[in-house]
């Protein structure tokens, strides 16, 4: 039961955090937080999805929440490198088409 | 094939339930519908976990060659409310996930008086005679 589902890490890079594991309910607060005290008001987030291997609609929702809040503020988020699974639930969502930036992982053999 | 099990209305317990229809699908040899029953079933599974009100919730498979139903229900009742996208933003996320997922989904929304919430989504497997080699799976007419 205390098995951790899901980290949140910095990543060197400056307004990077990379999420690991599954993103789900019982996840999405530790996401959230993470996500939070990466996201300074007017920056550019860049969320690493490449080791994230679940999202539910609760994940969707709260990548969407820090998305209209960055954008209020004159920054952005950009979601990096989906696993097939999670680019499934965006394409079944309709992200990209609603004009959310995400970017395909650049090597396939990554996964 | 049928399995069945029960499950503590625990917000922890939405990936137990992602492992219990894994282990269901390996056995039935249903491995390239997986990722959509994770899907489906994990919205069902979180819906009947935050919003029954009960201490625990079933998931039921049943599998044939042709088919896969999964069926998640607890004694609860159902909370609806017709959501107003420009207050609510996009409600209902999850059942569009589901219905996206899966072929056919059924609600059965438990009420004061006749409690019982049941989610039943059937996905209809393709056979090989059936779906020509290198064919996939058509995009959602939800997407968008």
């Amino acid at each position: 039961m205390n098995d951790i589902r899901l980290q949140v890490e910095a990543s060197e890079e400056p307004g990077t955090v990379r999420l690991i594991g599954e993103l789900d309910i019982s996840t999405v607060e530790l996401a959230s937080r993470g996500l939070s005290a990466a996201a300074g008001a007017g920056t550019k987030v860049s969320v690493d999805l490449s080791k994230l291997t679940f999202i539910d609609s609760s994940g969707v929702r709260l990548l969407l929440n820090l998305l209209r809040d960055q954008r209020a503020s004159g920054g952005d988020v950009v979601l990096q490198a989906p696993t097939d699974h999670v680019r499934h639930v965006f394409d079944i969502l309709g992200l990209e088409a609603n004009g959310v930036v995400i970017i395909p992982p650049s090597n396939a053999s990554d996964r | 094939m049928n399995e069945r099990r029960v499950f503590p209305a625990d917000r922890r317990q939405v990936g137990e339930v992602r492992r219990f229809i894994a282990a269901c699908a390996e056995a039935a040899e249903m491995s390239d519908v997986l990722p959509d029953l994770l899907i489906a079933a994990s919205e069902a599974a979180a819906n009947a976990i935050l919003h029954s009100g009960t201490r625990e919730f079933r998931v039921i498979w049943r599998s044939t060659e042709d088919l896969v139903e999964i069926t998640v229900e607890d004694d609860g009742m159902f909370v609806d409310r017709v959501p107003l996208p420009e207050i609510d933003g996009i409600a209902h996320r999850g059942i569009s996930l589901m219905a996206a997922a899966m072929d056919e989904l059924s609600l059965v929304e438990g009420r004061i008086g006749r409690p019982g919430t049941r989610v039943k989504m059937v996905r209809v497997l393709p056979t090989a005679e059936l779906i020509p080699p290198g064919l996939g799976r058509p995009s959602s007419r939800l997407a968008g």
